[in-house]
């Protein structure tokens, strides 16, 4: 028997025991010792998680739903087995962006956004109400078992007892003055709490070493070893099946596991010790396998502690109490009290850090962002507000724990202790998407965050909270029954006719699907702010970027103005060792000369963050800093733009160099042409004549003929020779003329052939013969051994041998006429010289020569008559052009004119020497 | 993280919810708690690898 006297004095022991390890842990942090800052610490500290849910409520599970309450447990185990994937990279972040809290976290994903912040806020501390309410239940129940054991009574009797009286009230002002102490002793830009660390650490201790010592009692003791107290219990029917899986449980327990996992995320408390209090990566490392391993151990004699239980006690016994209860039917009161204070440890240990945690989001997320709005408070111009963000805090504590309070004494005590707590669990799983979207997926935006995360507390709300509210008779209980409007697919707990499962699973469907589908759809819809895409992009790349300075303050602000802000959040010695940890340089009496650079804005900015959190110290410093923020991918998208200018401009530069080149060729062109008009005038000028020379001469000797018919006929006979003769000139030269237009043009027809030179020249000389008889002129002939195969037509090409054989014949010299051709194989072709002993040509007309007319000044002083066309030449270029030869002329002064066609083909090896012939006339 | 999560949800751990005993224990609950005790150590062992590996990557 234990009196009530003896348990509160253990109890006031207990808590005085807390405060004297708070204290001292707090005194060595500043001394600089800190014995805190270990992992093992750590670990101890992340067992806030096992609360009296867990000391208490997993046994009463335990009794009722079998292994179930092993979900609990499991779930945060594989959170933190996969502590790479997900922890650390919050824990980076957080580290990166000084955050404070979850609240601070989710906002500063999304822009630090204040609603977003305020939201949070109002979610996890609504959703941590029915959580700190269990908290105290256990605490209130665990001394009425203890010390009403004998008369029967399991729960204190509040409807009659004055709140005076009730136990609960009482521990909830142990645990709020217990917050104050430790949670808010001064505002410091790390919120590292190592008092309250030293403090939970040492109670999780308390609280396993207790729940081992009740489990060895049970199983060694009173059992003969685990295997006695399970063959036992097989025996038992009502017992056997708690050794199975609950038949068709598989929703719910993957439901739980799910909430288990969510929790260890996302609940304020936990977020507080993993993250916020963490000082080194490493410690996480560690408590990746430590942590489950508490578990473990925190777990394994759960289950036989029910068993036992459940088949000694009396059935009136609460299970929730058999970690009490069953010493105490054993009469070992000792270890019952052992038990007792292992059940405050994890009541208090969770109410501290919840309210903490909870006092800070209030604080930072809430209040201040709220008051920095009501400008008739000047807030932004006061001078110390250290003290006010202190007061916030202790006030929020006394808030949130009496929040809690009302809760217990009103609503929630009617329920096992595990109920409640899935209740909250249920409400904080609803940052599970926009918490893990927001870290793996840049498309996340501020409003799908909001949307998503209003639908899904609302769902919360309704399908969890108005039924939970409704059993303890505050509510008419036929909208639950009947649904709202009376409408049965507004049931809160079968909502759109969805009846297949129980009302946790059914909540956790219809709030998540609707949470992530508004998360997903909205975000892909809306366009993220500026800031929202950096801080979405230093999110989910927190591995792959380095620092955090990306960000770049595009303002100016005073280095004074800076230092006054900081020095009124912080107090005077923070702010002065905080800026000089910025810069070394600065003394006590610095005073921030002149303008502050981008790094010391963002500097301000963090510390700031630190202290009253992302969304004020934003709102804060802009209200020092006047301009705007410029960020890096905006950086780099000017620079994207100015490339692309520059690629532009360049694509400019070539287009013009372009178009340059082709006024260039235009230019040339019309040059061409101009020269090419002035060329056909010239042509047809000198066609006319041509024309005119033998028309005149016609005209002229038949209009005699006609004037004069008693003209002597032998004169008339010579003057229609004349005629004649003239006539076929002029019919050779349109002929001529016709031909040279058919080859300029290449209609002409080619009938292209293997032909020996040779040949042809022998034809050639054949046809010239009587030309050259008639003149008497002396021809030699000369050929090379070798010959060559041409490809060529055999017509055109005597025609240019005979035109050039002609004009030799006809330019030689008048009194001793000589012309020689000579033809040989040379250089892949073969070439042909023609020359004769005339006066030559000039050197300057040796091109012209070969255009039409152009008889030119050849022998300016002994003009001969015409009596070729003038074409013969220009026609014989383009026949040897033709056959991709050369003609060209060469005249050595007063050494006659040799003119040579090459023409490429094939060398063939002579068979004999060929005679050289001569041929005289 | 991925195998405990298998091996803990439906419907594997039905599997095993079996009569019988290993050791006069019963089957799933010797299977929760040894999965547990083994996924600890792999996880342990994981983890100072990982470590070493950070340190050689850090020298």
């Amino acid at each position: 028997m234990l009196s009530s006297e003896l348990v509160i004095l253990v109890s006031l022991i207990y808590v005085g025991l807390l405060y004297a390890i708070a204290w001292w842990g707090d005194k060595r942090a500043r001394d600089g010792h800190s014995w805190v800052r270990n992992p093992t610490v750590y670990t101890l500290s992340i067992a806030v998680y096992c609360t009296s849910w867990t000391f208490y409520g997993a046994v009463g599970t335990a009794a009722r739903n079998g292994l179930e309450y092993l979900t609990i447990y499991l779930g945060p185990t594989v959170v933190f087995l996969g502590w790479w994937f997900l922890l650390r990279k919050m824990l980076r972040i957080s580290k990166a962006h000084r955050i404070t809290s979850i609240a601070d976290f989710i906002s500063s994903r999304y822009g630090k956004s204040t609603q977003l912040s305020v939201l949070v806020t109002l979610i996890a501390v609504i959703g941590t109400t029915p959580y700190i309410a269990l908290q105290l239940k256990a605490i209130a129940t665990s001394y009425t078992v203890l010390t009403g054991w004998e008369f029967g009574m399991v729960e204190p009797v509040r409807e009659t007892v004055s709140i005076f009286s009730d136990s609960g009230f009482w521990a909830a002002v142990g645990l709020t003055l217990f917050g104050i102490l430790f949670g808010t002793r001064f505002i410091d830009a790390d919120e590292h709490h190592e008092g309250m660390v030293a403090a939970i650490a040492f109670e999780s201790l308390v609280k396993l070493f207790a729940l081992l010592a009740v489990g060895f009692f049970v199983s060694f003791v009173m059992y003969d070893g685990l295997g006695d107290l399970f063959t036992q219990s097989a025996e038992n029917a009502a017992t056997a099946k708690l050794l199975m899986l609950p038949e068709g449980g598989s929703s719910r327990w993957l439901t739980l596991m799910m909430l288990s996992m969510a929790a260890i995320l996302c609940l304020p408390r936990q977020f507080q010790v993993i993250i916020v209090e963490n000082v080194d990566e490493r410690h996480l490392a560690t408590a990746s396998w430590a942590f489950p391993l508490y578990l473990l151990a925190m777990n394994l004699f759960v289950l036989p502690i029910a068993l036992a239980g459940l088949g000694a006690l009396p059935v009136w016994s609460d299970p929730d109490f058999f970690v009490i209860s069953v010493p105490l039917f054993e009469d070992q009161s000792m270890l019952a009290l052992l038990a007792y204070v292992g059940g405050l440890s994890a009541s208090t240990s969770m109410v501290i850090v919840a309210t903490i945690a909870l006092s800070t989001m209030v604080c930072n997320d809430l209040i201040v962002p709220a008051l920095l709005r009501i400008r008739p408070l000047r807030l932004t111009e006061r001078d110390d507000l250290t003290g006010l963000l202190i007061f916030i805090r202790r006030a929020s504590i006394v808030v949130v724990v009496f929040m809690g309070f009302a809760y217990y004494r009103s609503a929630g005590a009617s329920d096992a202790l595990a109920e409640i707590g899935l209740i909250s669990f249920a409400a904080i799983a609803q940052f599970i998407p926009i918490m893990i979207g927001g870290l793996y997926w840049k498309g996340g935006t501020r409003t799908g965050a909001q949307v998503a995360l209003t639908l899904g507390f609302a769902v919360w709300g309704y399908t969890l909270l108005l039924p939970s509210l409704a059993d303890s008779g505050w509510m008419d209980p036929s909208l639950i029954l009947n649904g709202a409007f009376g409408h049965p697919w507004l049931r809160p707990e079968s909502l759109f006719g969805l009846t297949d499962f129980a009302p946790l699973t059914h909540a956790l469907i219809w709030s998540i699907s609707l949470n992530t589908a508004a998360y997903v759809l909205i975000s892909l819809f809306t366009e993220p702010s500026a800031l929202e895409r950096i801080q979405a992009t230093l999110f989910v790349d927190a591995f792959s970027r380095k620092g955090q300075d990306t960000v770049i303050w595009r303002s100016s602000a005073s280095a004074n103005d800076l230092y006054e802000l900081v020095e009124r959040f912080l107090g005077r010695d923070r702010a002065y060792q905080s800026f000089r940890q910025f810069d070394q340089s600065i003394d006590p009496s610095w005073r921030g000369k002149g303008e502050a650079d981008a790094d010391m804005i963002a500097f301000t900015e963090r510390l700031l963050a630190g202290s009253i959190g992302a969304a004020s110290a934003r709102v804060m410093v802009s209200s020092v800093a006047k301009g705007e923020m410029v960020s890096l991918d905006e950086v780099l998208e000017i620079l994207e733009e100015t490339s692309h200018v520059i690629e532009y401009s360049q694509r400019l530069e070539t287009k013009s160099r372009e178009l340059e080149k082709a006024a260039a060729e235009l230019r040339a062109a019309n040059e061409r042409l101009k020269e090419l008009d002035r060329l056909k005038d010239e042509f047809l000028t000198m066609v006319s004549h041509e024309f005119r020379t033998p028309l005149t001469s016609i005209r002229s000797f038949s209009e005699i003929l006609v004037d004069s018919p008693n003209l002597d006929p032998k004169q008339a006979d010579h003057f229609l020779e004349i005629i004649v003769r003239e006539s076929e000139r002029l019919t050779r030269l349109i002929d001529d003329h016709l031909d040279l237009a058919r080859l300029e043009a290449g209609h002409s027809d080619w009938r292209a052939v293997e032909v020996d030179p040779r040949t042809v020249l022998d034809e050639s000389i054949d046809a010239v013969k009587g030309l050259f008889n008639a003149k008497g002129v002396v021809l030699t002939k000369e050929y090379s051994r070798n010959s060559a195969l041409l490809h060529v037509d055999r017509d055109r090409l005597t025609q240019v041998f005979i035109n050039l054989l002609s004009n030799a014949a006809k330019f030689s010299a008048p009194d001793h006429p000589e012309v020689s051709v000579r033809g040989e194989a040379m250089d892949g072709g073969y070439l042909v010289s023609i020359t004769d002993n005339g006066k030559g040509v000039a050197p300057n007309e040796l091109e012209i020569i070969f255009d039409k007319f152009s008889r030119g000044g050849k022998y300016a002083d002994d003009k001969p008559k015409p009596s070729g066309s003038g074409l013969g030449l220009a026609i014989a270029k383009h026949v040897v052009e033709h056959c991709q030869g050369k003609i060209w002329a060469e005249s050595p002064a007063g050494r006659g004119a040799t003119f040579r066609v090459f023409i490429p083909g094939t060398i063939m090896e002579a068979i004999k020497p060929a005679k050289p012939a001569s041929f005289g006339s | 993280m991925l195998v405990a999560l298998f091996i803990w949800l439906p419907p594997i751990v039905g599997m095993f919810s079996l009569d019988g005993t290993i050791l006069g224990l019963p089957i799933l609950f010797v299977y929760f708690f040894a999965g547990w005790a083994i996924l600890i150590v792999l996880c342990a062992v994981l983890t100072r690898a990982l470590r070493s590996a950070a340190q050689i990557e850090r020298k």
